[in-house]
């Protein structure tokens, strides 16, 4: 916009610099002299502000300073590794894996503790899981799978130690089966009509056992079957609803209905249909308490199942 | 004799910074090195300092406080890349912002100096310091950037080109920046007088 006024002030401040003086300048634009006066005169008053003149000893008392200060940064070594460009970054890095790594050890430390309802209790079944699955050495997998059964008997336990309800699942010994109350490694099982009981189950044999804790430190069975040994879920809890026939035992519509035992913290799995609906569990007429499920009469689990599997 | 060899080569290349790398010759801190970065720039940024805060001390101390960061950043493989010069001058004006905002936030009431008359007479001396009083105050009231480009072309001596490669302007935002500044100036001298 003023451009040529740019170009003279810049024209006149060299001739300045070069010794010219202002009036010889000045004539050189006299159209825009009046108007570069003020402003050379100004540019010759704010060079007087400049100073040739250094204090005293400031060079050496400074350079003392720095020769100091060099010969200190000189005896600290700098790791070749942590300087230049990679400093930064690698820094940066490592305080990503410092709080990820922190962080991911507090949860799985706080997960080992958490019970069957704790919202870390997925994590600590899906760790398990892992550790099952990264298992190349069958004895060792076997061993694992020995540690995780305890494991659920242990929780069935402090569950019941501390009258929480949750639902629970778990192998052990059965070693008491008076009618309506099995004891099962320690723990009282409740069996019930509704309790669905495998069959070739008895006193001294391992057990798998569903259900739910009471407030009575019992566990109420849903299923009982013998163990399969300890299983490799897939680090979700089995569901705990199973399937039976409309009320009054009508078939004839073929509608089966969930009678839901799940609790906070269960997911049903789609993987686990086959236990869901498969030939252990499912439709059975229930039974007085104390029936072993080979005296119950009625359709086998797989008869019913086939009859009703569409329904799936 | 070959430590005064070295050294006038270290100079000479430390002359030719603009289109070398100075930060391999600083990197190892090496005193002779050390030396010679002070001895060639440690004036030139002392007479941009006081030109800026007109203060001979605190010209001293800030600029001083320049070259100790320089080391350190050279230890930390955080200083200058090409331009030394222009990183000294950077961050001397980073430190006297930093200070006149230190300044406007605990103002302190300067202590009159006593007068030195250098062989002027009394009055000329009196009216000498009028005169500088009252072009520093100017200078102050100016913006950060007039001052900076001030600073250059009449502290340092820059030519226009220099200046516009230390400021990262284009040559004709200099021009017009200086023409603003010397405007700026010359009316803030007619309101002080």
């Amino acid at each position: 916009m003023n451009q040529p006024m740019y170009d003279a002030l810049e024209t006149c401040l060299q001739g300045l610099e070069h010794g010219e003086s202002l009036e010889t300048l000045l004539a050189r634009y006299p159209d825009l002299a009046e108007e570069l006066r003020p402003l050379l005169q100004t540019a010759v008053y704010a060079r007087t502000a400049h100073t040739d003149r250094l204090p005293v000893g400031a060079l050496t008392r400074s350079r003392g300073r720095g020769l100091a200060l060099a010969a200190d940064l000189r005896r600290k070594p700098v790791s070749r590794f942590l300087r230049g460009h990679f400093r930064r970054s690698f820094l940066t890095a490592v305080s990503v894996i410092i709080i990820l790594v922190m962080s991911g050890n507090g949860l799985l430390l706080a997960s080992a503790h958490s019970l069957p309802g704790d919202p870390l209790y997925p994590l600590k079944r899906s760790v398990e899981t892992t550790q099952l699955n990264w298992s190349v050495d069958p004895a060792q997998k076997s061993a694992l799978q020995s540690v995780f059964s305890q494991r659920r008997v242990d929780e069935a336990k402090t569950l019941i130690t501390i009258h929480r309800v949750e639902s629970v699942e778990f192998n052990g010994v059965l070693t008491d089966q008076s009618n309506g109350q099995w004891v099962v490694s320690g723990i009282p099982v409740v069996v019930d009509p509704q309790t669905q009981v495998e069959n070739g189950i008895g006193v001294g044999d391992e057990i798998q056992v569903s259900g739910s804790t009471n407030q009575d430190g019992e566990v109420n069975a849903v299923h009982l079957a013998p163990a399969q040994g300890p299983h490799e879920d897939d680090g979700q809890t089995r569901p705990q609803s199973t399937w039976t026939r409309s009320p009054g035992g009508s078939s004839d519509d073929g509608e089966r209905r969930p009678t839901s035992t799940a609790s906070a913290g269960f997911t049903p799995n789609p993987s686990q249909s086959e236990y869901e609906g498969g030939t252990q569990s499912s439709q059975f007429t229930p039974t007085p308490a104390g029936t072993r499920s080979s005296d119950r009469s009625g359709p086998t689990p797989h008869e019913t199942d086939e009859s009703g599997g569409g329904d799936h | 004799m070959v430590s005064r060899d070295f050294s006038n080569v270290f100079l000479l290349k430390t002359r030719m910074i603009e289109s070398t790398s100075e930060r391999d010759y600083l990197a190892s801190l090496d005193p002779q090195a050390v030396t010679a970065v002070y001895n060639q720039y440690f004036p030139q940024i002392l007479r941009y300092v006081h030109y800026r805060l007109g203060d001979e001390k605190l010209a001293e101390d800030i600029t001083s406080e320049v070259f100790l960061t320089l080391l350190k950043a050279i230890r930390a493989r955080r200083g200058p890349e090409k331009n030394l010069r222009g990183w000294l001058i950077g961050t001397a004006r980073h430190m006297i912002t930093d200070h006149v905002r230190r300044k406007y936030r605990h103002p302190v009431e300067a202590i009159e100096e006593s007068l030195k008359f250098d062989g002027q007479s009394p009055s000329e001396e009196v009216e000498r310091r009028d005169s500088h009083s009252s072009l520093r105050k100017a200078l102050a009231e100016l913006t950060e950037e007039q001052q900076h480009v001030l600073a250059l072309r009449f502290g340092q001596g820059c030519s226009l080109e220099e200046t516009a490669t230390l400021m990262k302007k284009k040559v004709n935002a200099v021009k017009a920046l200086q023409f603003r500044a010397l405007n700026a100036l010359q009316r803030k001298i007619g309101e002080e007088k």
